[in-house]
């Protein structure tokens, strides 16, 4: 790909290439962040291309929590005015910890993968990955992994005094009625979906 | 070391059994094996597996038709998934205690003195707990010394009535006589076959004869060791954890530091010292490691200091021998465990998952020329460090760059669910 267009000025590296070295993915993320985060990459790019990257011979127990950890990236003070470099900018505050945002427990939080569009309306779709706490004690209204049938499954867990019940949020799909002597196994509750956009 | 008190020893159920049910419901009340990776060797049974007489450690293969008959499920051990479990159930666990002393990859003791008056309903609430946050069922002994906590954990895990949580401090006297009356002398830690053979020669059967017996006569026959257990067995509090072989094989260095020290640097020049001593031993007796785990630590005697005293396992991709791998790998992990601002007072590694050299299998990728080289490098430092002295030649702390390797996908192995975005767990939405 090349850079004919010229609106929007250059953005360099912008495009499909693996200037990362490893497979890119594409995220929303705030405007007013977009700066930010650009600079961020840049800055790992050279990184990377000044020291080969040091992988060592170990099946990274890069646990999916560690993946993000250490990949803070810091945030500024003040709003960063694109284009201008600010000598503030050296005045960092703090960082975004993505792992303390959706993490509560970590122990007890695992990230598993969904497959199928039972529960699309809300807002979880085929190949999104869901953040699961089992700390957390399942409540009406809350959606849960269950045990249906030996499977995980993922639905709204419908709870009142006689009934319990795992609801799809498609219409295409049933309700799972639990009887008085069915016992039902939640496995953990719900509480991010990590969607691709 | 746990003073003399309350302590108590928690272990998972069939841990690696129980962590491929974790996401594998379908699995729960069936009879499954894990299996190791290369010799096809039965290391993790589940109850209903154990029921068909199974023994720990047999060759798979003379189970074939025990295995068709029963349905049982045969799975290849899935390290990088127990490593990750294990790591999260002893951090789980540490909240429970102000001490924790991790024995092996599913198991530790914890000192429970003066916590609770119902010290029961104190580890039931911590059995709740793991099982609800990891889905992982356990066992807890308690007891005044470890020997007897350990015993006290077999009992919760053999007596169902125990309801998986065996205190012997609330028995009475009689009544814990006539417990250790019923159990044989081989289930005491550290007496193994060829120990209760001897000792079943001069008379001494259950745990409470070995408990009964006279101790200096013990030490004459036996060994200084085997005295101090009985001795432990009395209630008497007189060993430190790695004076005890481990139930699985593991190679333990660790030191307490002439003074506190509280920087990276000289935590990290620590962690490779310790690395080089355990990896001499291992290439001493021909074996490799499948994983190392390191720890840090606080002086727990220093109150009014902050404490803290993590731990953590990292898996490697391939079995190995080489200093320089395990020393990476060490030092990954005491990144991940250090935290500046305490004094730290002690550290140490543990070589696990052991296995002969020549049994090590290679992957796909493994280069072989390198791997070649670098075993004779290995030979060549320890024949260096023979002939001129301990520590003469060394690894130094630079970090080391080694070719990337990629993990194959062995037999029947699980996906590594908690470790890998490619192998999450699947839940459906069907």
């Amino acid at each position: 790909m090349s850079n004919e267009t010229t609106h929007g000025g250059k953005r360099s590296g912008a495009g499909r290439k693996t200037i990362y070295g490893e497979p890119t993915k594409q995220i929303r993320i705030p405007e007013s962040q977009i700066p930010i985060i650009l600079d961020y990459l840049g800055k790992l790019r050279q990184q990377q291309g000044a020291s080969q990257r040091k992988v060592c011979a170990i099946t990274a127990i890069q646990a999916v929590r560690m993946e993000i950890q250490r990949r803070s990236i810091p945030m500024m003070s003040h709003t960063v005015p694109a284009g201008f470099p600010s000598p503030a900018d050296d005045h960092v505050m703090d960082s975004v910890d993505l792992n303390e945002h959706l993490i509560i427990h970590r122990e007890a939080t695992f990230i598993l993968r969904v497959s199928g569009w039972s529960i699309v309306n809300a807002g979880i779709h085929d190949g999104d990955e869901i953040i699961v706490d089992r700390a957390l004690h399942p409540s009406h209204g809350n959606i849960v992994v269950a045990v249906v049938n030996n499977e995980l499954t993922v639905k709204r867990l419908h709870k009142t005094d006689t009934t319990i019940r795992l609801v799809p949020e498609n219409p295409e799909f049933q309700d799972i009625v639990i009887s008085a002597e069915e016992e039902l196994t939640i496995w953990g509750v719900v509480t991010r979906v990590l969607h691709k956009v | 070391m746990i003073p003399s008190g309350r302590i108590a020893l928690v272990d998972v159920n069939n841990c690696f059994v129980s962590c491929e049910r974790l996401f594998r419901p379908d699995l729960e009340g069936k009879p499954v094996v894990v299996l190791s990776n290369n010799d096809g060797c039965v290391v993790a049974r589940s109850a209903e597996v154990k029921a068909l007489g199974v023994a720990m450690g047999a060759p798979w293969f003379k189970f074939k038709h025990l295995a068709r008959q029963h349905d049982i499920v045969a799975l290849s051990s899935n390290f990088p998934l127990y490593a990750d479990m294990s790591n999260r159930i002893m951090s789980l666990l540490a909240q429970f205690s102000p001490h924790q002393e991790i024995y092996s990859i599913d198991e530790c003791f914890l000192d429970f003195s003066g916590l609770h008056p119902d010290l029961t309903r104190y580890a039931q609430e911590m059995r709740q707990r793991v099982l609800q946050w990891l889905g992982l069922p356990v066992c807890v002994g308690i007891a005044s010394t470890k020997t007897l906590a350990k015993l006290a954990n077999h009992i919760a895990k053999k007596q169902a009535h125990w309801h998986n949580v065996c205190d012997l401090t609330v028995l009475e006297p009689a009544a814990r006589d006539d417990l250790l009356t019923g159990i044989s002398v081989a289930e005491v830690w550290g007496v193994g076959r060829q120990l209760t053979q001897a000792l079943n020669t001069i008379g001494i059967h259950s745990v409470k004869d070995l408990r009964d017996a006279d101790p200096a006569r013990i030490r004459q026959r036996f060994s200084v060791m085997l005295e101090r257990t009985v001795q432990e067995l009395r209630g008497i509090s007189c060993l430190a954890l790695d004076e005890i072989a481990s139930p699985r094989q593991q190679i333990i260095s660790s030191r307490s530091f002439g003074r506190t020290i509280h920087r990276m640097e000289e935590l990290e020049a620590a962690v490779t010292l310790y690395v080089s001593r355990a990896a001499e031993k291992l290439r001493q007796q021909h074996s490799v490691a499948g994983a190392i785990q390191v720890y840090i630590r606080t002086n727990p005697h220093q109150s009014g200091e902050p404490q803290y005293s993590p731990s953590f396992i990292v898996p490697l991709t391939d079995a190995t021998d080489d200093t320089l791998q395990l020393n990476a790998a060490a030092i990954i992990g005491l990144k991940r465990l250090f935290h500046p601002g305490y004094a730290y007072a002690k550290a140490g590694v543990t070589l696990m998952e052991l296995a002969p050299k020549h049994q090590a299998a290679m992957n796909l990728f493994t280069d072989v020329a390198a791997t070649t080289r670098r075993t004779t490098l290995m030979q060549t430092l320890d024949a260096v460090n023979r002939k001129y002295g301990k520590n003469m030649l060394g690894t130094g702390i630079a970090g080391i760059a080694a070719r990337q390797a990629w993990s194959v996908k062995l037999g029947n192995r699980s996906p590594n669910y908690t470790t890998r975005w490619g192998e999450l767990a699947v839940v459906h939405a069907s």
